[in-house]
């Protein structure tokens, strides 16, 4: 058994907060801890705002998330039409940023690595990129 | 409509900032251009990111301290952080932005 969810807004950034709340509010049935709550909704946040700020930058759209949960495992896919990312491995590498000029951390995708237990990005120059994140509750994690 | 993003107290050169309940992208363009505002008028020495009342922060937040933190140093003043919780401390550690502050407490992080 499985259920699904789908949300589509536009790429404004108040709609961060909008997209982690949806994502937590959808999970909150399955009882998650404390922390996994919070690493979905910090997971969640990079996502969207990199569709929004990376993504869409100056130009607007939708960015279209989509969730699923199978037993006590959570994927989640966030996606924009936007301008695509060229170099995936080195939009993922730590302290990377595709805005240097507006001093971001480039820590994005390394907290949604830490946080979740997969991260795939596919992503096509001029068309737009989807990230898919996987989590299973209730398994224990050591730093 | 003018939405308050964060609190600022300023007493003599410290700049106390108390930052929101979410400090994300959104909160933290706002923030950001505040606390440049103040840099440019007042000669601030110490910048204090207060995270007292800060439930969720991601990695705009980081982007927006190391930004204030790179301009407070080059007028050669200190950054320092407070009252955050153990998952804003788990971000901030992760990040490296204890090895940019300056710890008031002394307390072990």
């Amino acid at each position: 058994m499985s259920e699904k969810m789908k949300v589509v807004f536009e790429s404004n950034s108040w709609n961060e907060g909008f997209a982690r709340m949806t994502a937590a509010a959808f999970i909150l049935h399955l009882n998650p801890n404390m922390e996994e709550l919070e690493d979905i909704r910090t997971a969640v946040s990079e996502a969207v705002t990199n569709a929004i700020i990376h993504g869409y930058r100056d130009t607007k759209g939708e960015v279209t998330m989509e969730m699923e949960i199978t037993g006590s495992v959570i994927f989640i896919s966030v996606h924009d039409d936007g301008c695509g990312i060229a170099d995936i491995e080195r939009a993922r590498q730590p302290m990377y940023s595709g805005a240097p000029e507006m001093e971001r951390s480039g820590m994005g995708f390394s907290f949604m690595e830490a946080f979740m237990d997969e991260l795939v990005v596919e992503s096509q120059v001029n068309v737009g990129t989807t990230v898919k994140m996987k989590k299973e509750l209730g398994r224990q994690h050591f730093e | 409509m003018q939405e308050e993003y964060a609190q600022y107290y300023l007493d003599g050169n410290r700049l106390m900032v108390l930052l929101p309940s979410e400090v994300d992208d959104h909160t933290c363009q706002f923030i950001r251009e505040e606390i440049l505002e103040y840099l440019e008028h007042v000669d601030v020495e110490f910048l204090v990111f207060d995270f007292s009342d800060t439930l969720f922060m991601d990695s705009s937040g980081i982007g927006m301290i190391i930004s204030c933190c790179r301009r407070i140093r080059k007028k050669r003043g200190q950054m320092s952080i407070q009252g955050e919780s153990g998952r804003i401390k788990r971000l901030l550690r992760l990040s490296g932005i204890y090895q940019l502050a300056v710890s008031m407490e002394g307390e072990e992080k």
